[in-house]
């Protein structure tokens, strides 16, 4: 980028909104290059530190997925975070460029379209067109701005908010997706970023079609685990981790038959919904009962206990939005090429193992996007300024133990991980409440403090439900 | 244009002329550098090769060749074939320079690695739609694989960008223009992009200003249907000497018939080659740009059908046409600048859609020209909006000439360009051919002579002149045009 820095931008001017929060919007150029182009609004919200003696700063949050809301994840973290630090920041969230309330892509995208990363077809071919259907929708209603929708250009965004908001330097919270933004931040901006909280860690060699073929594994060992627990309890499904695999499998096999009823919902559940909700179950160990509990229920038709089906309730009570879908499959294949042989993708799903395999390693929209990236992907070496603190369960199905492990060693000395070893959880500060993970955390942003050396934590018996 | 001080040095470089190559009509070579992206020049180069033969008599002035005859030839191997062509005078009165277009022939050539089968990705007719989705998609990954940095900035505007950096390394403030096909597309929009720097530009074989680029595709079916019909017609009245019945329409059930054992997978060789569901489309529409290859494809047709000896001529003409491969390069480069030119659809299914339609419309090429297409593909979006062109921007003064049963370039298409480039041009309409590129190559006296005055003094015959075909194969049909 030009040497010279930017102008200051004009200060952010707040409105109160009726939750005691802050909002505003302020602009961006759509290219970064072009400070002078074309620009669009983000959506920021503030929630100002609530003792204003013990103010120390600004505590960004970065979005935790690409296309999910910054705003509605800062108003989470502001009732979940310990009391010290939501006293001593600023907590700042902001929907990304292109999603949420910044300037969101209206393509069209239908139900099937909205579940794209997990979507499958009888056969290779269908599902080819299906994808190529998506990256024609992006270009129908984007190319011109599909270029700069990429992670280096929220990070730009996330600088343009800093200097609006006048702060030399700012502290960040990313978790999933966010703990990438923040890493390519403190690469791109170092100097500007304080202390840095990586949860749930993404791995730089993952951007992104590496992503789906790393969950696809983990995925698979969640639920290899998840049947030797479930038959530990010895329940229902068996008492041999083989048989209730083969409850697993036979109910997956009666939903891609013609579909199955749980008791309670009104549809019938197809194969590909069924696997869907299966990883989603699994990737919490505190919804690991409740699959059990679904496995038992949709092969024996007896009815879901009243906390599954409180708890399936909870997770489709809010629709996805389509324009959610859109931003993230933007990034997703916009921040580095994809593959363009088809071949590939048809060897990988051929070769197809595991229960998501081939939802996962099949081809996708990336396959046929219609722009390549202005620049590349992110490349990252030890920090040189601020501190950063990852956080990590050792099962995490979603970002598994690997990329942190990564991206603690790309960062050097100033970083510090902090491993919860055996748990599967996505998310640990502060939503896993391990009162050891956020008692670190907690130090490391009031402090600047990191531990003086990697931590390894065992599981702490947290009570199961 | 010539005052931008960073292309200055594009402008006043040095050139080093070969010897004059008899394997090009005595023209000298050279190599020229320009900008790859025209928006920054000075940051890296590419290659043009040009060629240049030098005015035997009283130098005029410079006629620039457009590249190729179709979009992907080589520019240079089309100056061969003009200077053993051109009228005399225009030989005395002209340097005739010709260049292949960038990331083809002598010009920074881009390779993919293509498969034989995969270099007729034009016409190449679907089995089904899915696996012609992923035929078209192979292509296109195959040929933006690796460079792309060079294949994003191939496109008709920096071609013509390219073509002033020659005009200015020629030493010409301006210079007059001769393109077909392709090159007629060149012509118009050098000429609005460096109007002051156009004197006088013959097009011929005339592609339509609607057409950028997939209109190019799915004109060419009904078209084509048009062409295959008149060659029936004609092959009809010479029921005698092929034996492919005595109308139009049972010569057209003939050639179906072979068509239609190949598409059920029955054996049907031409000289060896076996011929494949595209083949066996693709090899009449390079007959059908000529009357003069008429008989070549009757007999063609009837050793099919009878298994009786090819003529020397059709023997001579299939070698011709099998022992000279488009060279990969130009393939690369045109599917790059189809693609780059303006953004293509995406969807397949407005494809399938578009492939099921002109299937049943036009059986012949229907499918394969209106159906899903490598651009629909291409990894990068076009670098700039295509050319409006006749915006009273350009300059340039044209003589328009098209051939009225032209097949690949029809004439509705050239009078689309005579209706956009306005008071500008003057169009001349050649009666009763299907010769695509008709000056200097089909021998019409009267257009030479018109073509010739016009390219000396600028005289044109009025904006609306026909010249008759005294050498016409058949009569025009009852009910006007076929």
């Amino acid at each position: 980028m030009s040497a010279a820095p930017p102008p200051p931008p004009a200060p952010i001017r707040w409105t109160r909104a009726s939750d005691g929060s802050q909002r505003a919007r302020m602009p961006v150029p759509v290219d970064h290059r072009d400070p002078d182009g074309p620009s669009i609004d983000l959506a920021l919200v503030r929630h100002p530190a609530g003792e204003p003696g013990a103010r120390q700063g600004v505590l960004v949050v970065t979005p935790d997925d690409p296309g999910s809301s910054g705003i509605a994840l800062a108003g989470e973290l502001r009732q979940a975070l310990p009391p010290s630090v939501t006293a001593a920041f600023d907590l700042v969230g902001f929907d990304h460029r292109f999603s949420g309330e910044s300037a969101p892509l209206q393509w069209g995208l239908d139900q099937r379209e909205i579940f794209w990363v997990f979507h499958q077809s009888e056969t290779f071919a269908a599902e080819a067109r299906f994808q190529a259907e998506l990256a024609a929708k992006a270009a129908e209603h984007s190319l011109d701005v599909l270029p700069h929708i990429t992670t280096r250009d929220i990070a730009r965004d996330l600088d343009a908010v800093r200097r609006g908001l006048g702060e030399e330097r700012v502290c960040l919270l990313g978790h999933n997706y966010g703990s990438y933004v923040a890493a390519v931040y403190c690469r791109m901006f170092g100097e500007h970023a304080d202390r840095v909280i990586l949860d749930s860690v993404l791995s730089p060699d993952w951007v992104w079609r590496g992503l789906f073929g790393n969950f696809a594994r983990t995925c698979e060992d969640t639920l290899r685990r998840w049947c030797e627990e479930t038959a530990r309890r010895a329940g229902p499904l068996g008492d041999s981790p083989q048989r209730v695999r083969d409850a697993f499998d036979e109910v997956l096999s009666k939903a891609g038959a013609g579909g199955i009823m749980l008791p309670g919902v009104p549809v019938p559940l197809d194969e590909q919904f069924l696997r869907v909700l299966a990883m989603m179950l699994l990737s919490s160990r505190r919804s690991h009962p409740a699959l059990a509990d679904v496995i038992r229920s949709a092969g024996t038709g007896a009815p879901l206990e009243a906390a599954t089906q409180q708890l399936i309730g909870s997770m489709f009570a809010r629709p996805r939005e389509a324009s959610t879908a859109a931003a993230q499959m933007a990034v997703l294949c916009g921040d580095a090429p994809w593959p363009r042989e088809l071949e590939e993708y048809e060897t990988a799903s051929r070769a197809a193992s595991g229960f998501m395999d081939r939802a996962l390693l099949g081809v996708k929209a990336g396959a046929f996007w219609p722009v390549r990236p202005l620049e590349p992907p992110t490349e990252f070496g030890p920090l040189t300024s601020g501190r950063a603190l990852l956080v990590q369960a050792e099962r995490d199905m979603f970002t598994s133990d690997v990329g942190a492990r990564q991206l603690r060693g790309l960062l050097g000395e100033r970083a510090r991980l902090v491993m919860v070893r055996d748990l599967v959880e996505h998310r640990v500060f502060p939503f896993a409440g391990d009162a050891r993970v956020d008692a670190v955390a907690e130090e490391f942003l009031l402090t600047g403090r990191l531990p003086d050396a990697d931590l390894v934590l065992d599981p702490d018996r947290a009570p199961e439900r | 244009m010539s005052q931008d001080p960073a292309l200055a040095r594009y402008h006043r470089q040095r050139v080093d002329w070969s010897h004059p190559d008899p394997g090009l009509g005595g023209a000298r070579r050279a190599v020229l550098r320009v900008p790859l992206d025209h928006r920054r020049p000075g940051e890296r180069d590419i290659e043009i090769g040009v060629a240049r033969h030098e005015a035997r008599g009283r130098r005029q002035g410079v006629l620039l060749v457009g590249p190729g005859d179709d979009l992907g030839n080589s520019g240079l191997n089309l100056l061969r074939a003009l200077l053993g062509s051109l009228p005399g005078e225009l030989v005395e009165a002209f340097d005739i320079v010709g260049f292949d277009h960038r990331f083809m022939g002598a010009s920074t050539p881009v390779l993919a690695g293509l498969d034989p089968d995969e270099r007729f990705w034009v016409f190449h007719h679907p089995e089904s739609f899915d696996a012609e989705l992923r035929y078209q998609a192979t292509v296109a990954a195959k040929c933006s694989a690796r460079p792309l940095d060079l294949l994003a900035h191939a496109n008709s505007r920096n071609i013509c960008r390219d073509m002033d950096v020659i005009r200015a390394v020629l030493g010409a403030d301006r210079i007059h223009y001769l393109g077909y096909s392709y090159g007629t597309y060149l012509g118009a929009v050098y000429g609005e992009m460096f109007g002051p720097r156009l004197d006088r530009a013959v097009l011929d074989a005339i592609c339509s200003p609607d057409w950028v680029w997939r209109g190019l595709f799915t004109d060419f079916p009904p078209n084509g249907e048009r062409a295959l019909n008149r060659w029936c017609r004609w092959a009809g009245t010479r029921h005698a000497t092929y034996q492919l019945g005595p109308t139009g329409p049972d010569v057209r059930a003939a050639y179906d018939s072979v068509v239609a054992a190949v598409d059920r997978g029955e054996q049907v060789t031409l000289m060896g080659f076996p011929l494949d569901r595209t083949l066996a489309r693709l090899i009449p529409v390079g007959m059908l740009n000529s009357e003069k290859a008429y008989p070549v494809l009757a007999d063609i047709v009837r050793h099919l059908l009878t298994g009786g000896d090819l003529e020397p001529d059709s023997l001579d003409f299939l070698t011709r046409m099998f022992g000279e491969p488009k060279e990969e390069s130009g393939t690369v480069a045109q599917l790059a600048i189809l693609a780059g030119d303006a953004a293509w659809p995406r969807s397949p299914a407005l494809y399938e859609r578009d492939m099921l339609a002109a299937a049943e419309k036009y059986p012949w090429t229907g499918a394969a020209l209106s159906g899903i297409k490598a651009p629909a593909f291409w990894p990068v979006a076009p670098a700039e909006p295509a050319t409006p062109l006749g915006t009273g921007a350009g300059g340039g003064d044209y003589l328009l000439v098209a051939a009225d049963e032209d097949m690949s370039t029809p004439w509705a298409a050239a009078r689309r360009m005579h209706e956009v480039l306005g008071e500008r041009s003057a169009f001349v309409t050649v009666a009763d051919t299907a010769h695509h590129r008709v000056f200097p190559f089909y021998g019409n006296a009267g257009l030479d002579a018109l073509v010739t005055d016009f390219l000396l003094t600028g005289a044109t015959p009025g904006p609306d002149h026909v010249c008759p075909n005294p050498d016409r194969l058949l009569e025009p049909a009852a009910d006007g045009r076929e």
